[in-house]
């Protein structure tokens, strides 16, 4: 029936030495996948333990279980209040926000075929930093109360990957047309930013200043709901979309060969990026370094397939992002750290030893 | 059987006509050859057939479908498409660049047939060796036939290759051209390929398209097309053409530039 | 007691009134917080504020009418509302507009002659003098009138620039008199545990508070309370868990700045103190559970009239100790002119 089969010389396929090759380096992904969520679900077990409040491992596993198992298991109200409404929340607020970022910018690496790109390369940080700053500054915003500075930020985050999407149309969607257009919204929310700072109060700026280093201490039930929503669903449809965008890693026109509707697919993938990361930022602020670094990272190791890279990255992320959540709240107890700045120093000493390790290219 | 049908196809970009009027048929099992000078229209008209740029005009496809109606996964069913170009973004395996040839016809998973077709097509194209190692760093024959083994993974009824002897040495050319001519007469496969070098073309082609200014100036097999007026009139070029076992040869001599042609 | 201070102003009020020609010899030498030594060749005629607290310094030595300019302090107008009008603008917090300045202390002839004073933090004093050094005769003054350990040496060395000792002085003593009013009402008092957090945030991850060495640890102690934050930082981002952890008997909110003299109705405030009873874990505090989470405004707390502040905070953290901080917020704002306003509010839950 098909081609193929009159093409090949000997036949049907041997089982061959080939197959069991490739298996094992499937297998290798898959193993690397498996060993981040064993990481993962080891370092929250450890990071659930630390914290102001002298509370013993012990006690902590039990108020957890105590939730699960009241019977069996008995725990104080006040470390039940610590473990569930201080320290859970918190780290799964990072273990999704991690993923979350890293996934977003895994995907507009693979889309715009450009190391550099983040979603914060389409003027998404700059644009929710002028949101919160908005409503920091002149209290101003689209939504009221306590939800102002979140609905500021998501709203300008999706207002300005509309803005870069309307751009690139205009002049076809290539990643350079993106990219273009992506600086000139970030320089443009940076100018109004630092425009809203130089109006501002002292003390509104400084607030302004740490929202967009980043923390994970507003986290709560809630938003941790949300976060988790909205990362996995989106991490799922971009992971159907992967090997779309492994063709388009092999150039626009090879990519539309193998019958991937280019345009469509790099719109609806920025889309999704975006949509994370404005869901993640509006909630923590701009943590910046993950959506860059954690996808090199997992590229080094698990390679270019975005089928594996895309949920690898996102297990990166969350394991650098919990990491430096967890240093940053302890290293100098009880006076903690912005997040956003421990990151870096956790992240790019890894960065560079994987980066100097290496010889060949790895992007 | 005709596999493409072209008709009365134009393409511009603005208002720079590329192709204008175009007529040309591929038949089944044949290698056609797109020859002509720069600017004549060669790699647009690849880019045309494989829906890559949309061109005025018809395309019949597989016995009379509209190319414009089929959907992209459709076309790439039956067409598969070599790149001249062999930059890749990403860092990739040989393997999974040739794995990316299933794309039209597998859904997320990856089914043993799916690998079984990759190590089929590694072996005809004898690339089995590098299968794990990046594909960037493979030498420019080696992309080559890892991208003819990815476009022959498509399972195509035709082969687009543009330009698939221009970073090669001369073994590699004939390699790879020797690759292509086998298929093609061993399946039924068709190849329409772009290429610059005439005495190539000459020697693997069924049939030669000389293409001017985006019209075709002549159809016909090797032989009787590549001829001293045939080529000063499209190339500008005085040439010698010689025969030896039933195949043109053609020495350039001198270009004409200036002179009326 | 409480009848002293009305007695300096009456004397303060008669004292001007008889224009009393104590006249300085000029030039005079004072040495400003940045340990500069400043000459001032000629009775100050204009000045200029380049911070909010030094406009509040000058308007309680009686000066304010001879402010000619100051950043934009416009947040604050509601306690300059008889002068600021005129003055000119000369910068922001942040960035000074160094061209105005000298254009102000231009006079009519279009020379700048002595007699323009400049006053700014001790920290800007350097690259204020950089920058007006071409100009000459601007004498700048370098003073941190914000900090209460050094608020009183300070306002003597503005005192005497401005040729207003004597009313220096009494500030001094009405400022000395207080801080021992609420030392005597908390001593020999228990110390119970007290936390303070600043900002409007309500990042419960990174809350701001005040560490071993800031003005508000030295107040929460003077007014006989124990700072539960102990960190090695003046301004410490801490996390809501700790503040758990060390059960605070008093909270206390000073919310940032708001554009008037006291709320004008309890809504916001109370939005605030339930923000803060409603944190997860709060109802097992004993600052909560006793109803003591408060809420206070935040100008009073700082700069020159901070003992009103430390007045207010002895008596929210010891309610029983005899203290009446509205009668010394009233005091204070007559100081510089203002009345207190009956229908405002300032601390919540009421003391």
């Amino acid at each position: 029936m098909s081609k193929a089969d009159k093409m090949s010389k000997e036949g049907p396929v041997e089982n061959s030495e080939l197959k069991v090759e490739y298996s094992q380096f499937v297998g290798r992904k898959v193993l690397f996948i498996l060993l981040s969520m064993a990481g993962i679900v080891v370092l929250a077990g450890v990071a659930a333990t630390l914290g102001s409040a002298s509370i013993t491992p012990t006690e902590v596993y039990t108020a957890i279980l105590a939730r699960f198992f009241p019977g069996t298991f008995e725990t104080t109200n006040f470390i039940d209040t610590i473990v569930w409404q201080l320290r859970l929340h918190r780290v799964l607020m990072a273990i999704f926000a991690g993923m979350g970022l890293a996934v977003a910018g895994a995907a507009m690496q693979g889309i715009l075929k450009n190391p550099l790109a983040s979603p914060f390369t389409l003027g998404i940080a700059s644009a929710a930093s002028f949101g919160a700053s908005l409503a920091i500054i002149m209290g101003a915003g689209f939504v009221a109360g306590q939800w102002l500075i979140v609905g500021n930020a998501f709203i300008f985050t999706m207002l300005a990957s509309i803005t870069v999407y309307g751009l690139a149309r205009y002049k076809g969607i290539t990643p350079e047309t993106m990219i273009l257009a992506g600086i000139a919204i970030m320089y443009l929310f940076s100018a109004m930013t630092s425009f809203l700072q130089y109006v501002g109060k002292s003390e509104q700026v400084h607030e302004v200043v740490f929202w967009m280093m980043g923390s994970l201490g507003r986290s709560s039930w809630d938003k941790v709901g949300i976060i988790a929503l909205v990362t996995v669903v989106c991490t799922l449809l971009l992971m159907y979309y992967s090997w779309d965008i492994n063709a388009l890693g092999a150039g626009d026109e090879t990519a539309k060969s193998l019958g991937v509707n280019v345009e469509f697919v790099r719109v609806f993938c920025m889309m999704l990026a975006s949509l994370i990361t404005a869901s993640v930022i509006c909630f923590t602020g701009t943590i910046g370094f993950i959506g860059l670094v954690a996808p090199h990272i997992t590229r080094m190791v698990v390679g270019g397939d975005h089928r594996f890279l895309l949920p690898a990255s996102g297990l990166v992320g969350a394991l650098i992002l919990l990491a430096a959540d967890t240093v940053a709240r302890t290293i100098f107890a009880p006076v903690i750290l912005p997040v956003g700045i421990m990151t870096a120093f956790l992240g790019v000493p890894f960065f560079i030893y994987l980066f100097l390790r290496r010889r060949k290219d790895y992007w | 059987m005709v596999k493409i049908t072209i008709k009365d196809l134009s393409f511009s970009y603005g208002s720079r006509k590329i192709l204008d009027d175009l007529n040309v048929v591929v038949g089944d099992s044949e290698v056609l050859s797109l020859v002509g000078p720069n600017g004549s229209g060669k790699t647009t008209l690849i880019k045309c057939i494989d829906r890559i740029l949309k061109p005025k005009g018809t395309i019949l496809l597989d016995g009379g479908k509209d190319l414009q109606s089929l959907s992209r996964q459709e076309v790439a069913r039956y067409i598969g498409y070599v790149p001249q170009s062999t930059t890749s973004a990403l860092t990739t395996t040989v393997f999974d660049t040739i794995l990316m040839g299933r794309r039209p016809h597998m859904g997320w998973r990856v089914t043993d047939e799916d690998i079984d077709r990759v190590v089929e097509m590694m072996k005809l194209l004898h690339v089995e060796e590098f299968a794990l190692k990046d594909f960037s760093e493979l030498s420019g024959g080696q992309k080559q036939r890892v991208l003819i083994a990815r476009a022959l993974c498509q399972e195509p009824e035709v082969l687009l290759l543009d330009e698939p002897t221009s970073n090669l040495d001369v073994k590699h050319q004939l390699e790879a051209l020797d690759t292509v001519r086998a298929i093609v007469k061993k399946t039924d496969i068709s190849a329409v390929m772009a290429i610059h070098d005439l005495n190539l073309a000459a020697r693997y082609s069924d049939t030669l398209v000389m293409l001017k200014e985006g019209k075709v100036h002549a159809i016909g097999d090797p032989l009787s097309l590549l001829t001293k007026e045939n080529i000063r009139s499209i190339f500008g070029v005085e040439a010698a053409v010689m025969r030896d076992l039933d195949r043109p040869y053609v020495v350039p001599l001198r270009s004409l530039s200036g002179e009326a042609l | 007691m409480n009848k002293t201070p009305f007695v300096l102003i009456i004397a303060l009020v008669a004292f001007l009134s008889l224009g009393a020609a104590n006249g300085a010899d000029y030039p005079l030498a004072v040495t400003d917080s940045a340990g500069r030594s400043v000459t001032i060749e000629a009775p100050v005629e204009k000045i200029v504020a380049m911070n909010s607290d030094a406009a509040d310094a000058v308007s309680i030595l009686g000066d304010a009418g001879k402010i000619a300019g100051s950043v934009d302090i416009s947040y604050k107008a509601h306690y300059f509302t008889e002068f600021s009008a005129d003055w000119e603008t000369v910068g922001t917090w942040r960035e000074f507009n160094y061209e105005k300045i000298a254009e102000l202390a231009r006079d009519d002839g279009g020379d700048i002659r002595d007699g323009t004073l400049v006053i700014c933090y001790a920290s800007k004093a350097g690259e204020m003098e950089e920058n007006l050094a071409p100009f000459e005769k601007i004498d700048i003054l370098g003073l941190d009138l914000y900090n209460a350990e050094t608020l009183e040496e300070e306002m003597a060395v503005l005192g005497k620039a401005l040729d207003r000792e004597a009313e220096a002085q009494m500030y001094n003593t009405w400022v000395g008199e207080k801080k021992e009013a609420v030392a005597e009402a908390v001593t020999g008092l228990s110390r119970p545990k007290v936390y303070v957090e600043g900002g409007s945030a309500s990042d419960l991850g990174a809350l701001w508070t005040y560490g071993p060495g800031s003005s508000v640890d030295d107040m929460i102690s003077l007014a006989g309370g124990e700072n539960v934050i102990d960190a090695d930082e003046q301004n410490p981002k801490v996390e809501w868990e700790t503040v758990l952890a060390s059960m605070p008997e008093v909270m206390i909110k000073v919310p940032a700045a708001i554009n008037s003299l006291g709320w004008s109705e309890t809504a916001e405030m109370e939005a605030f103190v339930r923000e803060m009873e409603s944190r997860p874990g709060a109802s097992s505090i004993p600052a909560v559970e006793d109803e003591r989470a408060h809420v206070i405004f935040r100008d009073i707390t700082l700069g020159t009239g901070s003992v009103v502040g430390l007045t207010y905070w002895a008596k929210m953290i010891h309610p029983e100790a005899d203290l009446d901080p509205v009668g010394v917020y009233r005091e204070y704002l007559a100081m510089r002119g203002l009345s207190y306003p009956e229908d405002a509010f300032f601390v919540l839950p009421g003391i």
